[in-house]
């Protein structure tokens, strides 16, 4: 059973306190460039998408990483990074499609999502149940079911 | 330092000198930061008599120790001076994501000197300050400056901008950041237009440093359950954003109607936040680290009024509706977009227009005056067409400009202008709730309720429930909201944190992040320093205790119709009392024993 | 007697206001009457218990029950009685 980090950009509200949460979690200071949660906002329609490492199965990250300081444990959930054996190569950042991967130059080393060892502090701020740490097989429960609700409602009135 | 950034970022824009100086921990010791911050630096080093839109003004962008932090609701940041519109020392509190990024920047205080020979903008990128030509961004509106700015610095980076109506000295203009977000009140809008200075643009790329990262997450956890659990904060102003208010004033019978003619005003659900969230929001927004998102991203597809935007907040909704005798929601939301857009505050642009409706009806201002704008109560065209006048100084928008006070004053009637220091008191009938309107009264800056919200506990229930007809234990009161909020302010955080969190909580946040121990004693003491301190600058400023009064419509005039009808305010009941308890004598000035004891001396 | 509702009472009841015409001599007796009414939900949401919630104001002519007496207030026909969630603002 392999948990994911689900984003529901619908309830997010650009309040950042994952971004917050992850780099508070990680460095212990608020670190904006620290953190591996990234949330974009487009002002004039107020929408906002918080983006972090989806953990690829078929990572491209790892396909160009020439040292394996980008790996899967065996059965591992996340894509795990190895500071140690980075080269700082950055190709992992320009191999990833979503852009993901970030070179911080401050720390001088790859910044990705790890859910904090299982446990996402990004999921555990955000008051807006924008983000979801969830078990695969129910991984899109809460979305269908929203969407579910809808004819509930509309037969309702029937 | 911990919290505090450590460095103080000074731009002279008349030499184009740029200093950096060390942050006093003295200073923040006693006057924490953001809005006590800045007004130690104004109390320092600018004339109380100064003309706030000369040269010689300073305009200071404040955050505090919790703006970058996860802090609930902590984002905040103030915007310090000397205000046109009041001739008050000034500290309008704005939201998003501004404050925070100067402090990542590296600044807790960044302070504006002197004036550009021409139109210039700001760029800071933590060390690198710029002093940049804004030529050809001048003129215009926020959304497009943001937008150009970004272009040409960093398209994540934060700005802080004035629209078409700083840049023309409207007394209330407002400086917006983030695009929606509003340093709304007494015209620091036009402070910053008088400098040619069109925007503030920031990326920070620093950290704000925690002292005792494991005690300030446990303070954090606690603080942050209390407002989530709290019926307010936890939900309801989530659901239904401020303006959920306009129906329990309106039944209360103190929601101010016509230019406070009366306080009752019979279709005031139709502009209420359960109505804008049926009709018009979009989404919920929240500001940087946030916990509530009591933000409303709205939109109106409506072709007459259409537009897009946040907003309004219960003040807005309050003053461009009753107070105008209008209850047409998608007219309001789009002037309150206006109002964005333009860079003006929403309160006074509405109870400025209301005051002009006033004026017209009973005859004192023509047709031939508004150049053709029927200014009847209840006009929603017009309201929208006002305010484009005002945001650019054209026809009787010009005169409307200055503000309800200088207006009315310009026709002959300044008793039609309902403000206190010339700033327009907001969307509470201090007949029907006698409390307020000691606060307005005597607030620092004016006409303003937001810095001493016994609305809280005299209609709202939350905590003590106190009756609104009755004057008695509101001097505590109103004092008591006045130095929470001004510490409150200083901090950096939200004052709807307030919905379950205790200042107690505020206090021990501060103390595990910034290393320096306030107890909530040393916590309120600070406030009450700081309020004092404003009240200092204003009496050097040339005010006394005759301007701590309210119009003589609210003193006299009994409310006409609703559950609050024949009500007056009785000001007179509260206000020996209320310089009593703050230490200061029957003229209103604090002791020389009040100033000891601050150590304000 | 004029009943209104706001803000998420309204769930509970569907609709802004509502006349009462049967006899309701004190609020509780109004209480359990719209219970009957509307339904388990609004009995627990405004008299958690047999207790007025402590997140429910209710105003009768604009009075705050609390400054009258409470859910023993008397009520007459002409009377309007409004039922709000604790809410804020600013």
């Amino acid at each position: 059973m392999t948990k994911l980090l689900m984003i529901h950009p619908d309830k997010c509200t650009g309040c950042r306190n994952c971004s917050l949460a992850c780099v508070f979690g990680h460095e212990g200071q608020f670190r904006p460039a620290g953190t591996r949660v990234h949330v974009y906002t487009w002002e004039r329609e107020g929408f906002s998408v918080p983006m972090m490492c989806q953990q690829c199965e078929d990572a491209s990250c790892m396909k160009v990483c020439p040292t394996g300081a980008l790996h899967r444990a065996k059965g591992g959930e996340v894509v795990a990074y190895e500071r140690d054996k980075c080269i700082g190569c950055r190709m992992c950042t320009m191999a990833c499609p979503f852009g993901n991967a970030v070179y911080d130059a401050a720390s001088g080393s790859v910044l990705k999502c790890d859910t904090c060892g299982g446990s996402p502090e990004c999921v555990r701020f955000c008051p807006n149940g924008a983000l979801e740490f969830v078990e695969d097989n129910i991984s899109t429960r809460t979305r269908k079911k929203s969407f579910a609700g809808k004819f509930k409602a509309a037969l309702k009135e029937v | 330092m911990f919290g505090w950034s450590g460095t103080i970022l000074r731009v002279n824009l008349t030499t184009g000198a740029i200093r950096k100086e060390a942050t006093n921990p003295a200073d923040t010791a006693k006057f924490i930061g953001a809005r006590g911050l800045g007004t130690k630096i104004m109390v320092d080093e600018v004339d109380p008599k100064v003309d706030p839109l000369s040269p010689e003004n300073k305009l200071i962008f404040a955050p505090g120790p919790f703006s970058g932090t996860f802090a609930p609701s902590g984002g905040r940041y103030d915007v310090v001076t000397k205000g046109p519109l009041t001739g008050t020392i000034a500290a309008s509190n704005s939201g998003g994501s501004f404050g925070p990024e100067l402090k990542y920047a590296g600044y807790d205080l960044l302070i504006l000197e002197g004036k550009a020979a021409k139109p210039v903008y700001l760029w800071i990128k933590d060390d690198l300050v710029e002093i940049r030509d804004a030529s050809h961004i001048w003129g215009n509106l926020v959304p497009e400056t943001t937008e150009l700015l970004r272009a040409e610095t960093d398209e994540e980076a934060k700005v802080a901008c004035i629209g078409p109506a700083g840049e023309k000295g409207v007394l209330f203009a407002a400086i917006m950041n983030d695009m929606h977000r509003a340093a709304g009140r007494s015209g620091v809008g036009a402070v910053m237009g008088s400098k040619n200075l069109k925007a503030v643009v920031v990326v920070g790329m620093g950290a704000v440093k925690v002292a005792d990262p494991k005690g300030f997450m446990a303070a954090v956890e606690k603080a942050r359950a209390a407002v989530k659990l709290h019926p307010v904060g936890g939900a309801g102003l989530k659901a239904y954003g401020t303006d959920v208010l306009v129906n329990i004033l309106n039944e209360t019978g103190a929601l101010p109607t016509r230019n406070f003619q009366d306080a009752h005003f019979p279709t005031a659900n139709k502009v209420g936040g359960e109505s804008l969230s049926e009709k018009l929001l979009v989404r919920p927004k929240g500001c940087y680290s946030c916990v509530i998102s009591c933000g409303r991203v709205t939109k109106v597809s409506n072709p007459k009024y259409m537009g897009e935007g946040e907003g309004p907040e219960y003040e807005a909704a309050w003053c461009m509706g009753p107070d105008c005798g209008i209850d047409d929601l998608e007219a309001i939301v789009k002037t309150n977009f206006l109002c964005n857009e333009y860079g003006l505050d929403s309160i006074t642009l509405g109870a400025t227009i209301a005051c002009g409706m006033d004026l017209f009806e009973a005859g004192h201002v023509t047709l031939k005056d508004t150049g053709g704008v029927d200014m009847s109560f209840g006009n929603a065209d017009s309201l929208v067409e006002l305010t484009r006048l005002i945001g650019n100084r054209e026809g009787i928008g010009d005169k409307l400009a200055l503000g309800s006070y200088r207006f009315a004053e310009g026709y002959g009637h300044p008793e039609f202008s309902m403000t206190v220091k010339k700033q327009e008191m907001p969307a509470y009938d201090p007949r029907g709730v006698q409390g307020i309107g000691l606060e307005y009264a005597t607030s620092n800056r004016g006409g303003c309720h937001v810095r001493g919200y016994t609305i809280a506990v005299e209609v709202l229930g939350n905590g003590a429930k106190l009756d609104p007809h009755v004057t008695a234990e509101k001097p505590f009161w109103v004092k008591l909201f006045q130095d929470l909020t001004a510490a409150i302010d200083s901090t950096g955080a939200c004052l709807f944190g307030t919905f379950g969190m205790s200042g107690e909580d505020f206090a021990s946040m501060l103390t595990t992040l910034t290393g320096v121990s306030y107890t909530l004693d040393d916590y309120l003491k600070a406030g009450e320093r700081i309020w004092n301190l404003e009240r200092m600058f204003n009496l050097k400023a040339g005010f006394t205790s005759a301007d701590d009064n309210l119009p003589e419509r609210l003193l006299k005039c009994p409310i006409k119709t609703g559950p609050s009808k024949g009500e007056v305010s009785h000001l007179a009941d509260m206000l020996p009392e209320y310089y009593q308890l703050r230490g200061w004598d029957e003229h209103g000035v604090p002791t020389p024993e009040k100033i000891k004891e601050l150590a304000l001396d | 007697m004029l009943i209104k509702f706001f803000a998420d009472v309204r769930k509970f009841t569907g609709r802004l206001e509502q006349e009462w015409t049967r006899p309701a001599p004190t609020l509780r007796e109004l209480v359990l009457g719209l219970a009957e009414q509307h339904g388990q939900a609004f009995l627990d949401r405004v008299l958690p218990g047999g207790k007025l919630s402590a997140t429910i104001i209710v105003l009768v002519n604009g009075q705050s029950i609390v400054h009258l007496e409470g859910l023993e207030t008397a009520l007459r026909p002409e009377d309007t009685v409004a039922f709000f969630p604790m809410i804020a603002g600013g």
